[in-house]
């Protein structure tokens, strides 16, 4: 593990940007947001560590647009394009890692490769943080995950006192430190146990809000012993269809795929679809296999605590909360986990 | 299995051979692929119509002659509209093929009985040429099948060749009484009611719109079928056909890569699936 001091940073990203695109977080209205790493300024410009996670699924959009051209033909062209540089991304927190999890393991780990995810992803390096505050909506910790990344990073930075912890977790991130060996030190003993009381720390926070809703059962098992239950209908009156939890969903991974027209030629989109919407599956003819919103309110829940763990053994939820924050009809996940499960305890 | 395709999501384009009128609303489209497509009776394609879309359909050919591969379509759609705008010579686009298709080597020793609705039996074709071309192999093939009056009866020209097996029977019937017609008249549940197969030793395979799945289905059930001896056609709106693209799912299944004919044992719990 090594050491870089706060007054380093900037120019360790300087240096990155001179031959890569560079994410960095950046505020607004108390969210935190990404955005390309401006050169001019960089001398000018301190990096800033986001201390929680950003509104948007950043790292997601990132490897799985929300829309991209996915073949051209007639005539055929080879041009599905990934971006030429090589993009760092700063800013990335456990759950948005989690999320990727869940894509690598449908895009790229499965009978088929996604041949632009493939590459997006393979030109893209990770460098994830700590979380060093929650937020209210946080439950990273219910699904099984800590506020700090355990996996799936190139580097991941703790920040301390004074500077960085980094660590690196595969052989990009490694690089990055070796090329850039003076601004770093040997991370102390010291400075690792500073690390260490912060997560615990953190950890506690998390935890302490969230003790409400943990469950006694499984998820998966409370989902599958009631998927035919009527308190379903309860806890989804309040859903008004707007999608918003699909898009802001890390794990939430659904396209559609449609044709158009394209100067002389034709081209295939690939673009983010939801499970909420009364057209998602529809067939010719007009048949839809989940015509009720509770129906499609249901599958989404399903899968993502039942049928992705009996598929592919893990959850497909990575406790950010932004569909909570999203959710204009005050829908939290975790209630409504916790009313299924009283609704058990009922019957 | 990569299928026929270098990027997963762009299709090989063809010209189309031919084009065959079947019914007022159904067309038969051919291509000759070159090298053949080789699929299993059941598994299906994505047919491109170009700057259209695509949509998915099963062969209705022999998959003993991948050489010649023939897909028939009922219009139904914006895809399937346009697809029936098409003549011989016009460009299509294929990607698969994809699915499990039907599992042939069950059904070797049983007798079987295929049930199809409407243009439910172009997926059943290929399962029969299949069956037709192995028929020492089975027992029986009993097929019954129902379209909604006798000009929508699809492949009408071939039941008496395929009746001329020996272990083979075909009843038909129309859905509604139609002048100058002097079969059977009603749904094709109707011929479920009195069935003289042998239960102890036989599979049913169903394919049609989504409705009369459900009816069979019952039927089936009531006529003592065990849901393991039933299997579906669920062919849905399958979009990509790797089981990624999450609208063809019923329960932790994905037709698109478990079936697209599904054993109703496996899925008679999940919602949704049966209308």
């Amino acid at each position: 593990m090594n050491y870089i001091k706060f007054t380093d940073i900037a120019q360790l990203i300087a240096r990155l940007a001179s031959s890569n695109t560079v994410y960095v977080p950046y505020t607004h209205d108390n969210k935190y947001f990404l955005s390309s790493w401006n050169g001019k300024e960089a001398e000018s410009e301190s990096f800033l560590f986001n201390p929680f996670r950003t509104a948007l699924p950043f790292l997601k959009a990132l490897f799985f647009q929300a829309k991209c051209v996915v073949a051209q033909y007639l005539p055929v062209s080879d041009t599905v394009e990934a971006s030429e540089k090589q993009r760092i991304v700063f800013g990335v927190k456990a759950c948005d890692l989690l999320g990727k999890k869940v894509l690598d393991t449908i895009f790229l780990k499965g009978e088929y490769v996604d041949p632009l995810y493939s590459d997006n992803s393979e030109n893209t390096v990770i460098i994830s943080g700590d979380c060093t505050e929650a937020l209210e909506n946080c439950f990273c910790t219910v699904v099984g995950l800590q506020p700090h990344p355990e996996e799936e990073y190139d580097l991941n930075m703790s920040p301390i006192n004074g500077g960085y912890i980094f660590e690196s977790g595969s052989e990009k991130g490694e690089k990055i430190i070796k090329d850039h060996l003076d601004l770093f030190t040997e991370a102390t003993k010291e400075h690792i146990n500073h690390r260490n009381q912060q997560r615990t720390k953190l950890n506690k926070i998390v935890e302490r809000q969230n003790q409400n809703y943990k469950t006694a059962e499984s998820r998966q098992r409370i989902i599958e012993e009631n998927i035919n239950a009527p308190i379903w209908h309860d806890v989804s009156k309040t859903c008004v269809e707007c999608n918003g939890c699909n898009y802001v969903c890390p794990t939430c991974y659904c396209f559609l795929l449609y044709d158009q027209k394209h100067d002389d030629g034709n081209e295939r989109m690939k673009v983010w679809d939801s499970c909420f919407h009364a057209g998602y599956a529809r067939m010719a003819g007009g048949i839809t296999p989940r015509l009720h919103l509770v129906d499609r309110f249901k599958n989404h829940y399903y899968h993502k605590f039942d049928s992705f763990v009996k598929n592919y053994g893990f959850e497909a939820c990575s406790g950010c909360g932004r569909c909570i924050e999203t959710c204009m009809g005050q829908i939290d996940k975790r209630e409504v986990l916790k009313n299924i499960e009283k609704y058990v305890e009922l019957k | 299995m990569a299928g026929i395709m270098e990027n997963i999501f762009a299709p090989v384009f063809l010209p189309l051979e031919d084009v065959i009128t079947e019914t007022p609303t159904i067309k038969t489209f051919v291509t000759c692929p070159d090298p053949p497509i080789h699929f299993r009776a059941g598994q299906f394609m994505q047919l491109t119509v170009p700057g259209v879309g695509e949509a998915p359909f099963t062969p209705s050919s022999s998959p003993y002659e991948p050489e010649r591969l023939e897909i028939t379509v009922l219009k139904a759609g914006t895809v399937t509209d346009a697809l029936h705008k098409l003549k011989p010579g016009d460009i299509v686009g294929l990607r698969g093929p994809f699915g499990k298709g039907y599992p042939l080597e069950k059904f070797y020793k049983k007798e079987i009985l295929v049930v199809g609705g409407g243009v439910g039996l172009a997926p059943l074709r290929a399962l029969l040429l299949a069956l037709f071309h192995d028929i020492d192999k089975v027992e029986r093939v009993s097929i019954k099948y129902g379209a909604k009056n006798p000009e929508e009866l699809v492949y009408y020209k071939f039941f008496d060749e395929w009746a001329k097996y020996k272990k083979v029977d075909m009843t038909i019937t129309i859905d509604t009484p139609h002048p100058g017609w002097e079969g059977n008249v009603g749904l094709v549940t109707e011929l479920l009611k009195v069935l003289d197969i042998n239960l102890n030793n036989s599979y049913s395979v169903v394919c049609g719109p989504e409705v009369m799945l459900k009816f069979v289905t019952l039927s089936l059930l009531n006529a003592k079928f065990t849901p393991k001896q039933i299997y579906l056609s669920m062919n849905r709106n399958m979009s990509c056909g790797m089981g990624i693209c999450g609208r063809c799912n019923v329960g932790p299944y994905y037709l698109c890569k478990d079936g697209p004919d599904m054993n109703y044992d496996l899925i008679k719990d999940f919602p949704g699936v049966l209308g």
